[in-house]
């Protein structure tokens, strides 16, 4: 079958499929999921060396543990339990090793120092601009690790309270107020664009 | 015995007609008047139109202003910011639902929360489209050849060749081990 082929199967479908051995669905598969993990790392990882080995991490963890999904519907909520795990091994590992620099990153990139609006553009296009991009990633990477994994869960992978409840091991009712609080924090730093 | 009432009587007594506060026999005649009478009629209905958005705007009065205290009162402690967000996702019950729209519609602080709520909300997913659109790096031939060396090295296939040979090497060394004693 061709490739095209794989490309219009809808993803739960091609879930089976790769359970079932499928390799050509198991690479679509991946190919799908890829952007998205790496997305949500960049904003969860506050180290830019780690995001491509957390997502490399991810996929494989989602490619060796496909089979024991028993429902496919599920697939989405599962995936996204395995990047939460990841972040937080990610976060155990940051806490007991020492702090190391990468050379890639630029010194003082992520202080802004002062926010100063830009009131030459329409908003529309001012949410465009790539310094918006990076302080918005900034302030995500800044709150603390429950929130910010809460509101990831939510504003990027659009999973339910109930599923971050259930991947963040907490209730409904704690998820709710941390996506909240994350909400006011980013309102706040984010006040000159908003 | 019945008493004709001109229009403009029946006018001067429309209003306590509408509050049922004229006497039975007056009523009678408001009544017979208005059978034959479509002008005092017309009349009629406008009066009752205009009462019945008089009541409503005093109604929408009195939720503006308990919807205002009770946001005072909420902002407080905090409660009301969190249904908020809630409020966005969709995650709170009909009735906390309901709570939370009487706010809104009552209160212009609420609706200015809410709307920067959803412009927060909107240039996250507009960063986080820009983020997964450069991601360029490409996984997928790489996982799959680690779970191909994975699958030779551990999967079930190889594993049973290797536990046959092992068999037949100690049945081969078992049967020479009882050969070489009998002889």
């Amino acid at each position: 079958m061709s490739k095209m082929f794989y490309k219009k199967i809808p993803l739960e479908e091609l879930v089976l499929l790769s359970q079932k051995s499928d390799y050509r669905a198991l690479e679509e598969l991946i190919k799908r999921e890829q952007k998205n993990i790496f997305a949500t790392f960049s904003y969860l990882s506050k180290k830019r060396e780690n995001i491509a080995d957390l997502t490399q991490e991810a996929l494989m963890r989602m490619a060796k543990g496909l089979a024991a999904l028993r429902n496919p519907k599920t697939f989405k909520s599962w995936l996204n339990q395995i990047v939460t795990n990841l972040f937080y091994d990610e976060l155990r590992k940051i806490n007991r090793s020492p702090q190391v620099i990468s050379i890639d990153e630029e010194p003082h990139e992520e202080s802004f120092g002062r926010q100063i609006p830009d009131t030459k553009h329409k908003p529309a296009e001012r949410a465009m601009s790539s310094e918006l991009d990076k302080m918005i990633k900034n302030e995500i990477q800044n709150l603390p690790d429950h929130f910010r994994i809460a509101i990831i869960l939510r504003e990027l992978q659009g999973l339910s309270y109930e599923e971050i409840a259930e991947a963040t091991h907490t209730t409904v009712g704690t998820v709710k107020s941390r996506i909240a609080r994350a909400r006011g924090r980013l309102q706040d730093g984010l006040r000159h664009y908003i | 015995m019945t008493v004709n009432l001109t229009c403009t009587q029946v006018s001067a007594l429309l209003s306590f007609y509408i509050d049922d506060k004229l006497s039975n026999q007056l009523k009678q005649f408001v009544e017979a008047h208005l059978e034959i009478c479509p002008t005092c009629n017309a009349k009629l209905e406008a009066l009752r139109s205009m009462i019945k958005s008089l009541r409503e705007v005093h109604e929408k009065l009195s939720v503006v202003k308990s919807g205002a205290e009770e946001y005072a009162q909420s902002e407080q402690n905090n409660d009301f910011s969190i249904n908020l967000s809630a409020y966005i996702d969709n995650e709170l019950s009909d009735e906390e639902n309901l709570k939370v729209k009487k706010y809104i519609i009552s209160n212009p602080k609420a609706r200015q929360d809410l709307e920067k709520m959803y412009k927060l909300k909107k240039i996250m997913q507009n960063s986080f489209d820009k983020a997964k659109n450069n991601s360029k790096g490409d996984y997928s031939k790489f996982i799959l050849r680690r779970i191909d060396m994975h699958e030779e090295i551990y999967g079930p296939d190889s594993f049973a060749k290797v536990v046959a040979l092992f068999i037949i090497i100690l049945t081969v060394f078992t049967i020479t081990a009882v050969i070489i004693f009998w002889v």
